[in-house]
């Protein structure tokens, strides 16, 4: 469904809203920060180097921490931990909801009512205390993480898919193709996937800023794990070890400024992309 | 649960076996698994939740009511503050589609909702708190002050609980100015405004009395919504602010392995949450006699 010239179509339209090549450019120069940390850190985060709590200088730009190691290099490379952690748990959650919306959605009846009645409990709960009951009892972790937050964050992408499937079922085409003998399977992954793929990848995106800023969030409760320091992780070791009495805000400020600019990125992508896809959509 | 609930409790200290076959029996652990379970059950909807590890021999129940109007005072106030700035921003964006105004509220939205609340926090705790020193920097009143009056000690209770009111405020805000905005672009393209301006009646009744009024209805809907998510919100709120309510009592239960306390803290929020969202569905019939269940 891909063609050339719908992606440059695609492009002309999106880089038209200021918001979204902001966003995008946003993470573009993280991407490349993280993906060539060794070259741009000027320190191994995992060595003391300094003093401890030396406050920003020359030698060290963002300062050191509580244990003498340069805050900067340590943020370069927290990157990769909080963006991978994000990455995973987005796509988890993008293909359980799917799925489950899909199925949902296309057969109806019995099926449907389970999946929905489940999807219901998931999203009364309160989501924060859930995961954290979940994650305080499977042990703190990254992969604790990203499992608690694809167990509970698949399931407002499934209501969104379901009623997308639901409306995409009825068209003519779907229709015509069932005429021909076109089995279940078929159906759903060449004709109804692809009409909805739009609407799933604005989600998706969508997902990455949610799950970085879970992840985040968890691990400054500790739940996090303190040998793959995350921006969160980073914010744990700020507010426990002293950072605010020494009045250290090369501590506090950055790895949340890191934190908040890479989910802005992805909200404005995502924002971009669900409106133009919904466009899209409704156009037809 | 990881490790022996005994081991938990003791923090690993050496018991003699009389003295661990009494803690066994104490705390029911003698009996299958799905009998303890079965009468944790019972038990909770009664009210008990067993005691807490941490703060033995205090029972959960205890320690969580002591905690709940502190969570309660936080996350209602914060509320409020919530609903009228983004009545106020959303019906000005509204109101102003399509121009400048409009989309530097809008992207400014998106831009405060993509911060994590924890951080919010703590930056106004940095601050506000140790630098400025305008504020206390824990606790939700002053340990151990008389008060010559009952004003002053609401004053302190005041000034404890502001910065979280704040934090949590501008973290989520957004969401409501978002939604009366939208809801409102659409209600603006209605004949009665047209009338209304017909009649000449000024700009900000029109905005107001006649624009966001009738744009309220699904900012209402959205309150169970957002009262889950301050909810949520609390945990971190009451952990960098040290502020004694259930928020911060799922974060000692965490650090200290305390699974009763735990899982009385996450029954009571469900049943806030649940409560919360059938009031506002009741509401919501009232607001708009459309509605029938």
């Amino acid at each position: 469904m891909l063609k050339k010239s719908n992606l440059i179509e695609f492009w002309r339209v999106y880089k038209q809203r200021k918001t979204a090549v902001f966003g995008l450019a946003i993470v573009a120069v993280f991407v490349l920060a993280i993906v060539f940390a060794p070259y741009i850190a000027p320190y191994d985060p995992s060595l003391r180097i300094g003093a401890a709590f030396e406050s920003p200088s020359w030698q060290h730009l963002l300062g050191t921490n509580d244990i003498g190691v340069d805050i900067l290099s340590e943020l370069i490379y927290a990157g990769r931990i909080s963006l991978m952690v994000g990455l995973i748990a987005a796509s988890l959650v993008v293909m359980t909801g799917s799925t489950v919306g899909l199925i949902s959605g296309y057969f109806g009846g019995v099926v449907d009512e389970i999946l929905m009645r489940m999807t219901d409990i998931v999203l009364i709960l309160p989501r924060f205390p859930l995961m954290i009951v979940m994650a305080a009892y499977l042990g703190p972790g990254m992969w604790t993480i990203i499992f608690v937050y694809s167990v509970v964050g698949w399931a407002s992408l499934a209501r969104q898919v379901r009623s997308q499937v639901l409306s995409v079922k009825e068209s003519t085409f779907v229709e015509a193709s069932r005429a021909i003998g076109a089995g279940n399977t078929h159906i759903m992954t060449s004709h109804i996937l692809p009409n909805i793929g739009g609407i799933i990848i604005a989600n998706g995106v969508m997902e990455i800023m949610f799950a970085i800023l879970t992840e985040a969030g968890l691990s400054f409760l500790g739940l996090g794990d303190p040998t793959h320091k995350s921006w969160g992780v980073m914010l744990y070791f700020a507010q426990i070890r002293g950072a605010f009495l020494r009045g250290a805000w090369w501590w506090i400020f950055p790895p949340g400024l890191c934190i908040s600019l890479i989910s802005c990125g992805f909200n404005f992508i995502g924002t971009a992309l669900n409106d133009l896809f919904g466009l899209k959509l409704g156009k037809r | 649960m990881p490790g022996n609930p005994v081991d938990v409790f003791t923090g690993g200290v050496k018991l003699t076996v009389e003295a661990r076959q009494a803690l066994i029996e104490r705390f029911g652990l003698d009996a299958p698994l799905w009998e303890q379970f079965w009468r944790y059950i019972i038990n909770a909807f009664q009210g008990d939740f067993g005691l807490s590890f941490y703060y033995f021999p205090k029972p959960v129940w205890d320690a969580m009511m002591e905690a709940l109007p502190w969570t309660l005072l936080v996350i209602l106030s914060s509320l409020i503050l919530q609903v009228i700035i983004g009545y106020f921003l959303g019906a000005t964006a509204a109101w102003k589609v399509g121009t400048k105004t409009d989309s530097i509220l809008q992207t400014f939205s998106l831009a405060i909702f993509s911060a994590p609340l924890f951080w919010v926090a703590m930056i106004l705790l940095y601050v506000f708190g140790f630098q400025l020193d305008w504020f206390p920097l824990s606790g939700c009143f002053t340990a151990g002050a008389t008060y010559s009056s009952p004003l002053e000690y609401i004053a302190d209770i005041m000034k404890h609980a502001a910065l979280p009111i704040i934090a949590l405020t501008i973290a989520q805000y957004a969401s409501y100015q978002l939604i009366l905005r939208n809801t409102m672009v659409g209600v603006l393209k209605e004949q009665y405004i047209l009338t209304a301006e017909a009649k000449g009646l000024s700009e900000s009744r029109i905005k107001y009395r006649h624009a966001a009024r009738n744009a309220l209805l699904p900012m209402i809907t959205f309150l169970g919504v957002s009262f889950a998510v301050s909810i949520g919100g609390s945990v971190f709120i009451e952990t960098v602010f040290s502020y004694p309510g259930i928020g911060k009592l799922i974060y000692d239960s965490v650090l200290c392995r305390d699974y009763p306390l735990l899982q009385g803290c996450f029954f009571m929020f469900s049943l806030v949450v649940l409560v919360v969202n059938f009031v506002v569905d009741i509401a919501y019939m009232y607001l708009d006699p459309r509605i029938r269940y």
